[in-house]
């Protein structure tokens, strides 16, 4: 299977009493779990502690058997260790997509789903994104994305979904090949791969539907040509696979495998709770953060709990009335939705506008200076602290809020000559700024 | 056409269908499998004839996945150069082009015998109850991503109401009015509509969820125009309100 490098160089060990296939079978129920720890927090126990334990034990379900099999002491073909590879990397992707199943929440999603979203509907590339301004000048993601959604009828969600996904598995695939043939042993390949399951960004930034998701597997393609085309003596930019290469001698199977015989089951096991740990640690301290980690309803300035029925009602109702581009004002929760569904040029430092009970000359000067024509004003800023401990996006009183904000600084907008109260849904209103004293009118 | 070509044969007989089917307006689930398929083509008939049998197993469909992918990305780039919309038929005239172009150089290649013809020899046969576990494994997670999607869709949210009070882009004379229902069932409201505090229209509003009520009133900057919307039957207290500004409002 892999030319020049030799044959499984363990299939002398005994064979496994767990098969790969009752691996995948464990690591789907894993997902399940998971799915429904999901759902329970959705259904108001997003704070139980039965909820958070189901969600840690889909995780073992998925990486226990996976790292069981990788760090056993028994014979593990090369196909068996891929298959392994691919079980963990496509459950892992499922979970991530489980968190939001119907729609993009997570805030760096959004804005590469805007740029897919433009391309789509203007059929051009290179439109402005107020959000990520620099996303749109490297449209690779979105590209295949629009492309996959015009010729199949889905949607740029489920395309987005279907092409990060086989991106993070071809990242995955790319890695396995490079670490199988500098390491020239399939198992420590699967082992490496399991240790990058370790790292926080695997079940999240770098399967997420972003930019990077898609360059990585590139970047991994290239220097496989490299090392492939040029041969594994070539200098140049692959002597970091070089440094590996030299190191490899320590590290070959089959000094492993003789290793593991001399010793006892103990220490493999071993081996798998640390291998659990490091994960664990990776997915704790990842990305949904560890007060999201359930979705549930909404938080106040929070990451996928700030994404709501009404956030997108609102910012779809901008667009559609103001058009985009519009200078706004708003809070750390809401800024995603109106800047990626609303696409609306949105203002990082504003927290100005909702801390004072009454309009200043000098908060008119810098909203003349920011050029803001719009405020969006969540009431709830007045009823719950910010989950991410910040209000704003740029807030300098960041982990120091002990209180919410009084509903007084909110609502004096009502009460500002000229201020247009333009928008009200409950929670959410909308103030045009342009004409009032805000621009000495 | 042998089977030494049938995967020539079959990636332009997807490319045809795909095309015809986007022509005749297909059902949607015709073109999703068909779309994937056209999708999938490039990348395998370019790894055919650029890497072809040197590569097998694992790195053969890591590059045909990688060169699938980039078809799109830079043939997007040559459209737009090009001035052709990236829309669905530059899309699948790009990526049936390429499809049956591949289609052609590697039928030449394979007539002079300068690539390998297909052969279907999967690498490992796996044991029928392993194949089963392996279903099995697909359908529980697909009932994981099932189940996660019902999740949203039974999470309770508080319904909402919009009420909005505008300016058109198209007249500046010309304010836009507007209810809209999505507090979960059918609604019904008041609306009043006040010239410097006056009445000066009043409509009762029954919406369905999901429904929207919208009139275009005209304003000029000498008076001040206000919308209180009510919720049926509490007609004591706004239930939201807008406003053009330069007056206390009722709600506030």
């Amino acid at each position: 299977m892999y030319p020049g490098r030799g044959g499984p160089a363990d299939t002398s060990a005994a064979r496994s009493r767990l098969p790969v296939s009752v691996v995948a079978l464990s690591a789907a129920a894993g997902v399940l779990v998971a799915a429904a720890a999901y759902t329970a927090g959705r259904l108001g126990h997003a704070g139980a502690s039965w909820a958070d334990r189901m969600y840690w034990l889909g995780q073992l379900l998925i990486l226990t058997p996976v790292a069981a099999r990788l760090l056993s002491r028994r014979a593990l073909a090369a196909s068996e260790t891929v298959t392994l590879v691919v079980v963990l990397t496509v459950a892992e992707y499922l979970v991530k997509v489980c968190y939001s199943p119907a729609a993009f929440t997570y805030a760096d999603e959004l804005m590469h789903w805007r740029t897919a979203t433009d391309i789509s509907q203007t059929g051009r590339l290179f439109t402005a994104n107020n959000l990520l301004p620099i996303s749109p000048y490297y449209p690779g993601l979105e590209e295949v994305t629009s492309a996959l959604a015009s010729i199949t009828g889905l949607s740029i969600f489920t395309s987005g979904l279907i092409v990060a996904g086989a991106a993070h598995l071809l990242f995955v695939g790319v890695l396995f090949l490079l670490f199988r043939y500098v390491s020239g042993s399939h198992r420590i390949a699967g082992v490496a791969l399991l240790l990058y399951a370790s790292e926080s960004l695997f079940q999240s930034f770098d399967s997420m539907f972003v930019y990077q998701t898609l360059a990585l597997p590139f970047l991994g393609l290239t220097v496989l040509a490299v090392y492939r085309l040029a041969a594994p003596q070539a200098a140049g930019f692959i002597a970091a696979l070089a440094v590996i290469r030299l190191t490899d001698n320590s590290l070959r199977w089959p000094v492993i495998r003789a290793d593991l015989r001399r010793r006892a089951p103990v220490v493999v096991a071993a081996a798998v709770v640390a291998a659990l740990v490091l994960i664990l640690n990776g997915l704790v301290n990842g990305w949904p953060p560890f007060w999201e980690r359930l979705p549930g309803p909404y938080q106040v300035a929070g990451a996928e709990r700030s994404v709501g029925p009404d956030q997108v009602a609102s910012a779809d109702w901008a667009l559609a009335a103001l058009g985009p581009g519009n200078r706004f004002a708003t809070d750390e929760g809401d800024l995603p939705v109106l800047g990626s569904y609303g696409d609306q040029n949105t203002v990082g430092d504003d927290g100005y506008l909702y801390t004072s009970p009454a309009f200043t000359p000098a908060a008119a000067q810098q909203v003349q200076a920011e050029s803001i024509g719009y405020v969006l004003v969540d009431r709830r800023l007045s009823e719950m602290l910010p989950a991410s401990g910040q209000y704003f996006p740029v807030d300098p009183n960041v982990g120091k809020y002990t209180r919410p904000l009084p509903l007084a600084d909110l609502t004096k907008f009502n009460h500002v000559p000229g201020v247009a109260r333009i928008y009200d849904s409950g929670n959410i209103v909308i103030y045009d700024l342009k004409g009032s004293a805000y621009y000495g009118s | 056409m042998g089977r030494s070509q049938a995967d020539v044969g079959a990636t332009a007989l997807v490319a045809a269908l795909a095309c015809g089917a986007a022509a005749s307006g297909a059902p949607a689930a015709a073109m999703t499998v068909l779309g994937i398929m056209l999708f999938s083509a490039p990348g395998y008939l370019l790894g055919q004839l650029l890497v072809g049998s040197r590569t097998t197993g694992l790195e053969r469909v890591v590059v045909m996945a990688g060169l699938a992918l980039a078809v799109p990305i830079l043939g997007g780039l040559l459209l737009y150069a090009a001035g052709v919309p990236l829309h669905r038929p530059g899309w699948l005239g790009l990526l049936a082009g390429v499809t049956l172009a591949g289609d052609i150089v590697l039928f030449r290649r394979r007539r002079a015998g300068r690539a390998a013809p297909f052969s279907w020899q999967p690498a490992w046969r796996v044991p029928r109850w392993h194949a089963a576990a392996f279903a099995a494994a697909v359908l529980i997670a697909a009932c994981g991503v099932g189940l996660a999607r019902v999740g949203v869709a039974k999470q309770p949210q508080p319904g909402f109401t919009q009420l909005w009070l505008s300016p058109q882009q198209q007249s500046a004379h010309t304010l836009s009015l507007g209810v809209s229902n999505d507090q979960g069932g059918t609604t019904s409201y008041r609306l009043v509509l006040l010239r410097n505090g006056q009445v000066s229209a009043t409509w009762d509003l029954t919406l369905a969820n999901g429904r929207t009520w919208q009139r275009s009133v005209p304003f000029t900057d000498k008076y001040t125009l206000t919308a209180n919307l009510y919720r049926l039957p509490d007609l004591a207290h706004p239930y939201r309100y807008v406003s053009t500004g330069s007056s206390k409002a009722a709600g506030s």
